[in-house]
């Protein structure tokens, strides 16, 4: 959650795991009292409730939006670290605490950064299914950060040889956004309508739509996008960001491998050359797979594409000798010939007439020099080379074809389509057979004598091991046989530069280095006959390990940036309708045999679209990174991100959510304390004091690791006659208003009286949109700044409609960039210029309201209260229960300078209670506690910082001085001022500080949260709050706490009759009456009294009497 | 010729002779302001660059007209403050600060709307005679409001506007009252709002002209200043009389026939200024109170001409000092030993009573206040009645 | 500034004018999440926030009719939830006292009227405000439209 912006690397803080209500009130007393604190929760915020929202009986309706500044000021807060998607990797005892590493899961929206403008939302294209991997959180939670459901990468994109995103192309082609969906594909492969047609789709074979029904037809929807391309406009790369590179790279041979090596190579700025031998390029596309199943032209055209993109081609130049091409001055050489060269069957008469090898008579009809083919022909074999020539031979005009197998039909390695579309063009197949002569006559082969087989046990490839069955043989009539049992490579004279193997094929490293320094090789030649998309990814993988080599760098970024992502794949919903794949449509048999003409028709747009909607998007977000590219300026969103950990020493560790705490066996032990049983919590004043209580506990481990916060000095406004104001309008991300509004407005705004600078900013929320206002503030020397974004006020308290972007500009700008709020004012026109429905003229009307007001607030800001006490650390608890016992305990091992007095009495107040009256006083506890037996107490004054306790002790009357005092026995309530704390909202008033009085500074237990917890929690809870309070060691005024000009006083007494907070009071005068007086330390800044005074001698800052008359003047005025 | 000069000129501050006996006497120099009618005059005439000095003096004046009392030279500083504000409020905008953050002079200013129907007759009861027209109508003023706005400090000064009629009806005068009278204008016009001050001495006109009266009776102080004073300046050719109820209850208690029931009390006056030193009004209230048997009239130490303010005026810059002047005057009424403190206008009675409220000194300035009018209708009777 | 001219000519009628006095608590929680949540306002309704309704005194109710408001609408929270204790009750008895003074000077009490709502009550909120300018509406702008005809002076 929070990052380079928390405390840097924290070496010692407390451990706060679980999230909720009771974790948040850990989180505030600890981080306010002066302690760093690392807070780990697994939830995607931290008000996921353990024990479950509905288990809490008292539950207003609008509780959480009261939780909202708490919320902000804890998870903000300078001293905390707060991790969501995080958990606890390792936590041991060490002499010095516990050691603890937190791990956070990647965050793939930067809760910093992200402004909540919902760009990415609009353009993810599974935002509108049942699962959208984009999602706010939740309406209560202040934070309008994102959150990305991200889980493993698909099983289609791991399948793939090439990785190619197949979820994310899906994704968009379901959504209609067929040209994004393609270059997805281009990403990771450039050769699309190719595949789209030839690929053999291992993507389909881990399709979890199976599962349901049929494999996605992912095959055909990506020949759909890349048919539709062509159609359009000549296929291109995007030439966006590509460096350029000095070292020439040679690639020898333009088959899938060699291509796609290139393509890649060039991308990564290198000029590259292709050498082929064969005057036309493309290899084994070109010279082994008919036209009837990859149209030349298609062929073509993406050779170019790439050809274009700055690979050239030398065709018909067969490399002779690799130190020609060093001496040419090429840097590396990659060599991806291929396996070009037939097997022979091996059998009498194979040297014959009539017999050839399939890709052999394959080459022999792609380069024109068979045009015809006549008699009864047989191929061996159950590749797709053998059906390939099969197929070929039939359009050549062959009277028979056969296709003989030794095994059965499910071992055929060819695809069943094209097995398929065999038989419907009349090809035969004899399974379970093998050729053991060719009879020949004058030389030309006229017969075929084979033998069958059986299946025996199954072989290393797990297939069943065929054998002869003897006395089996048969023979068939055969004027051509042709073998297409395999290939192997064929080096053409370069073997000899080279290490190769017996089987012809070069050796190389996992680096595809070879035998000799910058000869590299891939493909076939390497790996002996594969699949197309084998090759290519042979010729990637080899393009980057070159790439590297030349930059003498590790593995070079490819484009394609890791993705850290872990989680299960969503399962698909049980009621999951069951649809049938798309069938692909094809030409009819009897015509198409007739010639070369594509057999496949392809998808329309309407399959295509259907089809892809069939996905099952099994991990959630599909990483088409749509939202990356409208999150550029924010950069809030980044699928590579990786996960963030977190090491630190805690002297203590607070559970709040024990599901979260994996060392259950732990829980017992010194220093690690629970936040109360939590699926037994029912109550939420019960849960929060069990928070109080577990961080008051801890607090007493923590004594080294409290830092007291030095106050900012109070800053006045210049007396500037003419102020210079500065406008920033910030746009979050461009969805405030259209573009053109956006300039008018900007313009508007410089044009207004006193204006001399207006800017449009990206983001206010965002550290960069701060830093530019304080850039400008100080070059163009401003003396006010008006900042129009959802920002409602640049004062420094959080109210329960703020945000935490509202918060987070205030931060930037105030306490980050130590620019002061009172020369600010903020108007919230993200949230009120309008929908997005209204006319560009309406938004820049509604603008120039806003405008104009603030433009009057800024002339008449006045400087906010900034004044600060000095705090003491001396602390009086009244009262020796349980409660007053534990609270002297715990503040006295925490340093503070305690005074226990262990029975008092009011005078003619209640009596103590039995318990208390009998035990016996003992003053064991606490190191440096002053005890005192026995006291009737008579009186307090003063305020926090500086109270006077007059008591009488044993007769003898006494002063005690002290910065904080604590009731904690019932029969001393009375001295507190009486107001009635039962009921949940009271707190709201108290901000959920159960033992607040309306005086600040005397703290009491609250009858109401006794007996919830146990008397000793109760003072835990009491201590944790009083340091709170005492932690800082200065007391700030509240900014808004107004003042009295004793000139006009007439001291009436409406303020002191309106004040619950008792902040104000009246002294007696030199003129023989009172006057009043604003007791800074208890203003909560209201203006109640201001509102009333009758002579307006009392005013306050921001909403001052003159701001306010203003205000109305201006809005209401008749020049509006 | 200088707006300023013309001004020192109508008011004859040349006259000045820096004697200083207005300073000696004024109430604000007296609770120990920074303020000094002599040295305004000064610096007006000698040194009119200290501006912010001016300017601050010009609001921070009482206009209890002590100064023009004393001065022995004639000069009308009175007049003069009321000029120089009225020109500082049109140069430079209204200044001084407004008690009750100005809204009492908010909805005088909303009274200048000449298409106003105000509702405020609803208190008239049957019990009081008042006619639909006639020659004579009687002046209620902004009693019916304050009635309203000063709920919270107990005054009751619609029951002055009451018992003024039931003091007519006793003299066989049923009144008209003017359902669209508008404020008199007073405090706008000593807080130099001169603008929608005469839009409402115009309004006002046309309603008397309306209502075809040619009398009218004013009961408070300040109305009467400015009917009789200012209002005449105002409308050229201004021909309906007005008439102060004190002064038409001395005459026709001088005709006989009617006679006040006696008043066993100890009582003291307190001479508002408008009445006092504005109007020279010092006998009749007194003349009248003395009618009343029983009723011990003692006077305070400061009183007649030489009276003191009640601290403030036009409800501009009350502050401590005039809180500090009404608690004197106060604690003048008790050294005189009354239980009840008489004045003769709203004002007084509302700023007193404010002042009465103050927890620290309730006990030593608390005592009864009441109208003159009230007093005088509770007692009147027919000749032995 | 054409723009709005423009707007005044499309409302049709005169637009009225009208002020909502907003505590900064729960009422303000709901204003920002209707905004938040694109809910549309009447048109011409300005707001004006103060840390609490108890801030408020007649005066600033009063001026705003002087200044030209056809309506003023109090926005405060729930009595109990208040932050602060005071502000509603503050808010009733101004509200109470004003709409007297508004009767004497014959401008209708409906003009002035206070609602409270919870943090939660968005909707509420807006339909409120909704039906509020409808009630202003009916009763049309002041005096023609032109505030009182009130010459306010300069401050």
């Amino acid at each position: 959650m929070k990052r380079a912006s928390s405390p840097g690397n924290v070496k010692k803080a407390v451990l706060l795991v679980g999230s909720g209500y009771g974790a948040l009130k850990v989180a505030q007393d600890l981080a306010q009292s002066g302690h760093y604190l690392v807070w780990v929760t697994k939830a995607p915020h931290f008000l996921e409730l353990p024990g479950g929202r509905a288990s809490f009986t008292e539950w207003p309706e609008d509780l959480e939006f009261q939780f909202r500044p708490l919320y902000l000021r804890v998870t903000r807060h300078p001293r905390v670290t707060a991790l969501t998607h995080a958990r606890i990797e390792s936590i041991e005892q060490g002499p010095d605490g516990y050691r603890i590493t937190a791990v956070q899961d990647p965050l793939y929206v930067d809760y910093d950064l992200c402004t909540g403008c919902g760009r990415c939302m609009e353009v993810c294209p599974i935002h509108n299914t049942t699962h959208p991997p984009l999602r706010r959180t939740p309406a209560y939670c202040p934070s309008r950060a994102l959150d990305l459901d991200k889980r493993k990468p698909s099983p289609c994109r791991t399948a793939c040889p090439l990785g190619v995103n197949v979820q994310a192309y899906m994704a968009l082609t379901a959504s209609s956004r067929f040209d994004e969906a393609l270059d997805v594909i281009r990403r990771d492969n450039p050769l699309p309508g190719i595949c789209g047609r030839v690929c053999h789709h291992p993507c389909e074979q881990s399709c979890r739509r199976a599962t349901v029904d049929e494999a996605v037809a992912i095959c055909s929807v990506k020949r759909f996008l890349a048919d539709r391309d062509l159609s359009q406009r000549k296929p291109r790369f995007d030439e966006t960001g590509r460096e350029k590179r000095p070292e020439r790279i040679a690639v020898i041979g333009a088959g899938p491998a060699g291509l796609t090596a290139a393509h890649y190579l060039n991308r990564a700025g290198f000029p590259v050359t292709i050498f082929e031998a064969h005057h036309e390029a493309g290899g084994m596309l070109r010279l082994g797979i008919n036209a009837f199943r990859l149209p030349r032209a298609i062929l073509d055209a993406e050779i170019r594409a790439i050809v274009d993109s700055g690979v050239e081609i030398r065709t018909g130049t067969t490399v002779k000798s690799l130190q020609d091409l060093f001496g040419e001055g090429f840097r590396a050489v990659l060599i991806c010939t291929g396996a070009h060269r037939d097997l022979r069957l091996g059998i009498p008469g194979d040297d014959a007439e009539g017999v050839l090898g399939a890709v052999e008579m394959l080459r022999s009809l792609h380069t024109g020099k068979m045009s015809a083919l006549q008699g009864d022909v047989a191929v061996i074999g159950g590749g797709n080379s053998a059906f390939d020539a099969a197929r070929a031979a039939v359009r050549l005009g062959a009277d028979s074809v056969t296709v003989y197998y030794r095994r059965e039909r499910g071992d055929m390695p060819a695809s069943l389509s094209e097995i398929r579309e065999a038989e419907q063009e009349g090809i035969r197949i004899e399974f379970r057979c093998a050729p053991v002569n060719i009879s020949v006559k004058g030389g030309k082969a006229t017969g075929l004598t084979l033998i069958r087989m059986k299946m025996g046990k199954p072989d290393k490839s797990g297939r069943r091991r065929p054998e002869p069955i003897a006395g089996s043989e048969y023979s068939v009539p055969a004027d051509r046989v042709i073998a297409a049992i395999g290939q192997q490579p064929h080096l053409s004279g370069l073997q000899d530069h080279v290490k190769t193997d017996s089987a012809g094929r070069v050796n190389v490293d996992k680096k595809f280095s070879s035998s000799r320094p910058g000869v590299f090789a891939a493909g076939d030649v390497v790996t002996g006959p594969d699949t197309v998309v084998g090759s290519m990814a042979q010729g990637r993988q080899a393009a980057s390990r070159v790439s590297a080599w030349l930059r003498g760098a590790r593995i070079s970024p490819d484009g394609n940036a890791e993705t850290h992502s872990v989680g299960e794949y969503l399962d698909a919903p049980k009621d999951q309708p069951k649809l049938v794949r798309a069938r692909m449509p094809l030409r009819e048999a009897a015509r198409r045999r007739r010639d070369f003409g594509e057999v496949e028709k392809g998808f329309s747009a309407e399959q295509a679209v259907a089809e892809a909607n069939r996905c099952l998007q099994c991990s959630s977000c599909c990483e088409c990174r749509a939202c990356e590219s409208v999150c550029r300026d924010i950069g809030a969103i980044d699928h590579a991100r990786a996960s963030r950990r977190v090491s630190f020493v805690s002297p203590a560790v607070i559970v709040a959510s024990e599901d979260e705490f994996a060392r259950r066996d732990m829980l017992g032990q010194k220093g690690i304390y629970r936040v109360g049983e939590f699926k037994s919590a029912t109550d939420i004043v019960n849960v929060l004091m069990a928070g109080s209580a577990s961080a008051g506990q801890a607090m007493a481990d923590c004594l080294s690791l409290r830092h007291p916060g030095i106050p900012a000095e109070p800053r006045e406004l210049p007396d500037d006659r003419e102020p210079r104001i500065g406008v920033f309008v910030c746009t979050c991300n461009g969805t405030l208003a259209s573009s053109g509004a956006l300039d008018r407005i900007r313009d508007l705004a410089a044009r207004m009286p006193g204006a001399v600078h207006s800017e449009l900013i990206v983001s206010a929320c965002h550290p960069r949109g701060a830093e530019r206002i304080a850039a400008a503030f100080r070059n163009q020397r401003l003396s006010r700044v008006i900042l129009a974004s959802c920002v409602c006020c640049p004062l420094e308290f959080q109210c329960i409609s703020c945000n935490d972007q509202r918060n987070r500009a205030r931060v930037h700008l105030f306490n980050r960039l130590g620019l002061d709020r009172c020369r600010f004012e903020t108007i919230n026109i993200r949230d009120h210029l309008g929908g997005p429905e209204i006319s560009e003229d309406q938004a820049v009307a509604n603008a120039r309201d806003f405008l104009r007001e603030a433009f009057l607030r800024a002339r008449v800001l006045g400087p906010l209260r900034g004044g600060t006490t000095k705090m003491g650390n001396r602390i009086l608890v009244l009262g020796g229960s349980e409660v007053g016992l534990s609270c002297a305990h715990i503040l006295d091992l925490q340093g503070f300078k305690v005074r226990l007095v262990h029975r008092c009495r009011l005078k003619g107040g209640q009596d103590l209670p039995e318990g208390i009256a009998r035990r016996p006083v003992t003053d064991t506890i606490g190191k440096a506690i002053t005890h005192v037996p026995e006291a009737e107490i008579e009186s307090i004054k003063g305020h926090l910082g500086d109270f006077h306790v007059t008591a009488s002790e044993g007769g003898q009357r006494r002063q005690w001085k002290a910065d904080i005092v604590c009731l904690t026995d019932l029969n001393l309530l009375p001295l507190a001022i009486p107001v009635d704390m039962f009921g949940l909202k009271k707190f709201y008033r108290f901000n959920f500080a159960f033992f607040n009085t309306p005086q600040i500074g005397v703290f009491r237990v609250m009858p109401r949260t006794l007996g919830r917890v146990s008397a000793f929690q109760a003072g835990a809870a009491l201590a944790a709050h009083v340091a709170t309070a005492a932690a800082e060691a200065f007391l700030k005024d509240h900014e808004l706490s107004p003042r009295v000009d004793p000139e006009r006083c007439r001291g009436c007494g409406r303020c002191v009759e309106i004040c619950t907070f008792d902040a104000v009071r009246l002294v007696p005068n030199d003129r023989g009456f009172y006057t009043a007086e604003v007791l800074r330390h208890n203003c909560v800044g209201c203006g109640g009294c201001v509102g009333r005074c009758p002579v307006t001698a009392m005013d306050m800052p921001y909403f001052s009497n003159r701001l306010l008359e203003e205000i109305t003047a201006c809005t209401l005025g008749e020049d509006r | 010729m200088n707006e300023i000069d013309r001004i020192i000129k109508a008011q004859s501050l040349f006259q000045c002779l820096e004697c200083g006996k207005c300073s000696a006497a004024c109430p604000r120099r007296l609770t120990g302001k920074e303020y000094s009618p002599r040295l305004l005059a000064h610096k007006v005439i000698a040194e009119r660059e200290d501006e912010a000095f001016i300017e601050n003096a010009v609001w921070d004046c009482l206009s209890c007209g002590m100064c023009s009392e004393r001065c022995p030279s004639g000069v009308k500083f009175s007049g003069f403050i009321l000029d120089m504000r009225t020109l500082l409020a049109e140069t430079k905008g209204l200044q001084g600060y407004r008690a009750h953050d100005g809204a009492i002079h908010s909805w005088m200013r909303m009274m200048t709307a000449p298409e106003l129907e105000q509702n405020r007759l609803d208190w008239v009861s049957e019990d009081l005679g008042v006619a639909e027209s006639g020659d004579v109508a009687f002046f209620v003023g902004c009693a019916p409001y304050f009635d309203v706005f000063f709920a919270g400090i107990e005054v009751d000064t619609l029951s002055i506007a009451k018992d003024s009629i039931r003091l007519l009806n006793f003299m066989d005068i049923k009144p008209v009252l003017l359902r669209d009278e508008r404020c008199c204008g007073h405090d706008l016009l000593w807080t130099g709002d001169r603008e929608n001050f005469e839009r409402l001495c115009r309004l006002n006109y046309e309603t008397f002209r309306a209502a075809g009266v040619r009398e009218i009776v004013v009961s408070c102080p300040e109305c009467y200043h400015v009917l009789s004073e200012h209002m005449p300046r105002v409308i050229p050719g201004f021909d309906i009389k007005i008439t102060l109820l004190l002064d038409l209850l001395q005459r026709e208690v001088h005709k006989g026939g009617k006679a006040f029931r006696s008043l066993k009390r100890r009582a003291t006056y307190q001479d508002p200024c408008r009445l006092g030193r504005m109007a020279g009004r010092y006998a009749a209230p007194r003349e009248l109170l003395g009618l009343i048997p029983e009723l011990r009239l003692a006077e305070m130490e400061n009183s007649g001409p030489s009276a003191l303010c009640c601290g403030n005026c036009g409800f501009i810059n009350c502050d401590a000092h005039s809180k500090q002047i009404q608690v004197q005057r106060l604690q003048e009424a008790r050294a005189t030993g009354a239980e009840m403190l008489i004045t003769a206008c709203p004002k007084c009675l509302i700023h007193l009573t404010c002042a009465i409220r103050d927890r620290l000194r309730q006990g030593s300035v608390k005592m009864e206040i009441r109208d003159i009018l009230s007093v005088l209708a509770d007692q009147i009777a027919w000749y032995g009645g | 500034m054409e723009t709005s001219a423009d707007m005044k000519k499309s409302a049709g009628k005169k637009q009225v004018r009208l002020l909502g006095i907003c505590c900064n608590w729960s009422p303000f929680a709901c204003y920002n999440a209707a905004g938040m949540a694109r809910l549309a306002m009447p048109p011409d309704f300005r707001l004006m926030r103060v840390m609490c309704i108890g801030r408020i005194n007649q005066a600033l109710i009063l001026r705003a009719f002087e200044y030209g408001a056809d309506g003023v609408i109090l926005l405060e929270c729930l009595d109990e939830d208040c932050r602060y204790g005071p502000g509603p009750g503050v808010g009733h008895e101004n509200v109470r006292r004003v709409r007297k003074l508004l009767h004497l000077l014959g401008i209708d009490q409906e003009r002035l009227v206070e609602r409270s709502f919870g943090a939660h009550e968005k909707d509420v909120l807006v339909e409120t405000l909704w039906r509020f300018a409808d009630q202003i509406q009916a009763l049309g702008p002041m005096t023609g439209g032109d505030a009182l005809g009130v010459k306010r002076p300069a401050l």
